[in-house]
């Protein structure tokens, strides 16, 4: 569904990505990884079309992405940026009722917008200023508004997800992994989502990519095989260890501080 | 629950119309309104009416342009005046009086210019610092080019030729004073633009979010705002041109709306234009009144007005409390 080759990005003359290439079906949920600055934001915004590839292909499809009109790429890709700041006192369920904005037929916005508001444990919440709400609740309600955006999927659709999980507690973590699993299984869906949980990557995730500090890409494939101790160690600073478990799945880092 | 709130708006502006056509000096016997060419009828039909009309168009199309400006700017704290698009508007004006008093002045291309000052004005803020959505830049740019745009009007009123030349107080504190029938007939070329901003109230709503985040809604979001700048640079001009710059209706009525009625843009837009007609209703009929029978410019009733509320926003938001 999505296939991505070769692709490239440059921003004035520094090389922001190089070489990447991955491919993506339908159901699968694919980890981006890898440092602070190592391009995992530009990657998600080459695939929603912010900005254009400076050289190789990215086909969502079988389409290239900016062939396709305006009018389907809303209705069928979804995108959790890090978070906008709105300074206007919408209310929580008009915010996630923005996410139908690009479908002509409204009259299922509301119901849809109850279902997700109850799925992601915010039907509390329901007409409260958006301006009142901690980080945690707000990135939740923004998360809704992306879903909505493709919960009544019926064709194969894109939800991209930059660190979707940043600011929520675990309880809440725990709430999103399991919606977004259970959606991928439900929907003609597949997602592709910036993160830095090793333990979550190896769980949650069909596919991973890691990217090195240079906008390299180091490894795509499973999580078990792209997430090695050799890769891992390669990636971040020679203080820093990977975890692993008894079964050598990656769990986290270990921190030498001197 | 939309038609009945904006049925009852209409009804509150009736009302505060109806006042200002009743309510002022001069010796007004109703029993001769209806009689032609009695005093009464004169009062209203050359005084009053073109008056009360100019006011509600005026105060609609500042409440609609400061709505709009807000929602595009994504900052609530942006007012027509207060960023410089009045100014722009009143300095070219102003231009146009100079240049073309020779070959004699015609209202069409004082609004013309009017709005081409506003557009510019509007541009230059958004190059500044606009983009960014961030509210202190926007401010401090509107600032500055207010003051090289007063200063303009200011230079130029002194340079001309004509010392009938409307004074730089006309431009700087607005008023109703001279109001007539043709003033009236120009506000009316509001309505169109005015309609078409009102049918953007949705995708004012999703350029709240940001640039990108409205494009991955499907918004073109370049194409939406420049509509928006213009639909509302238009308004701020010709409403400039006609009573010189009242500050603050475009900040005070959104902000009021929102607050009761809530932000959705679909809402916000016609119940600003309404509530800002009664504003600028009752402001009209509290400036002829207050020091009766002198009467002082609008714009310095609005401005008494809106100034403490924007300091009160001021401190709300450098307090980091939600505006």
């Amino acid at each position: 569904m999505l296939s991505v080759d070769r692709l490239c990005w440059q921003l004035g003359k520094a090389d922001i990505l190089k070489d990447v290439s991955f491919s993506l079906n339908v159901g699968e949920h694919l980890a981006v990884l890898g440092p602070n600055g190592a391009g995992k934001s530009s990657l998600l915004g080459l695939l929603s079309a912010d900005e254009q590839p400076s050289s190789g292909d990215l086909r969502f499809l079988q389409q290239n992405l900016d062939e396709i009109p305006v009018a389907v790429r809303s209705a069928r890709i979804a995108v959790l940026s890090q978070q906008p700041l709105i300074r206007f006192p919408f209310k929580v369920w008009e915010l996630v009722a923005m996410g139908r904005f690009p479908f002509v037929d409204q009259t299922q916005t509301l119901s849809i917008v109850d279902e997700v508001l109850n799925q992601l444990d915010l039907f509390a919440l329901k007409h409260r200023s958006i301006l009142s709400l901690s980080g945690g609740e707000l990135q939740r309600v923004h998360l809704a508004r992306a879903l909505t955006q493709v919960w009544s999927a019926t064709e194969p659709s894109l939800l991209l997800l930059d660190e979707p999980l940043s600011s929520l507690d675990v309880a809440h973590q725990v709430l999103v992994r399991n919606l977004l699993t259970r959606m991928l299984a439900k929907l003609p869906l597949s997602m592709v989502s910036v993160i830095h949980d090793l333990s979550q990557a190896t769980e949650d995730f069909d596919k991973a990519l890691m990217l090195s500090r240079e906008g390299v890409q180091k490894a795509f494939g499973s999580p078990s095989e792209v997430l090695t101790e050799t890769s891992l160690s390669a990636l971040y600073a020679s203080a820093i260890k990977a975890v692993f478990d008894g079964d050598g799945l990656p769990k986290g880092f270990r921190v030498s501080t001197r | 629950m939309k038609p009945v709130l904006i049925g009852s708006l209409v009804l509150v502006w009736s009302l505060a119309f109806g006042l200002s056509l009743a309510l002022g000096h001069g010796n007004v016997s109703w029993a001769a309104l209806w009689e032609p060419n009695s005093p009464t009828r004169q009062i209203i039909e050359a005084v009053r009416l073109p008056r009360a009309l100019l006011a509600s168009l005026v105060g609609a199309g500042l409440g609609l342009a400061g709505a709009s400006i807000q929602g595009v700017f994504r900052n609530p704290l942006a007012d027509p005046a207060l960023i410089g698009i009045s100014g722009g508007a009143a300095l070219f004006a102003a231009l146009y009086l100079v240049v073309a008093s020779s070959a004699g002045v015609h209202l069409i291309g004082l609004s013309v210019s009017a709005f081409l000052g506003g557009v510019l004005a509007t541009t230059l803020v958004l190059v500044i610092g606009g983009r960014r959505a961030d509210l202190s830049t926007v401010l401090l740019a509107g600032i500055a080019i207010n003051a090289i745009c007063l200063a303009g009007v200011g230079l130029l009123s002194y340079l001309a030729p004509d010392q009938s030349f409307r004074s730089v107080s006309f431009w700087a504190l607005g008023s109703f004073n001279h109001a007539s029938v043709l003033d009236v007939g120009v506000a009316l070329v509001m309505i169109p633009v005015a309609f078409r901003l009102l049918m953007l109230g949705r995708v004012l709503d999703i350029l709240t979010l940001g640039d990108l985040e409205a494009a991955h809604l499907g918004v073109a979001v370049a194409g939406r705002r420049l509509e928006v700048i213009i639909g509302s640079a238009f308004i701020t001009g010709i409403a400039v041109s006609l009573t010189g710059i009242i500050a603050f209706v475009g900040l005070i009525v959104p902000h009021l709306v929102r607050m009761t009625l809530g932000s959705r843009h679909n809402t916000v837009l016609p119940c600003s234009m309404i509530c800002g007609a009664i504003l600028l209703l009752v402001a009209d009929w509290f400036s002829r009144w207050i020091f009766a029978p002198i009467e002082i410019p609008v714009g310095i009733v609005m401005t008494l007005l809106g100034a403490p509320l924007f300091v009160v926003l001021i401190a709300k938001w450098t307090r980091g409390i939600a505006l």
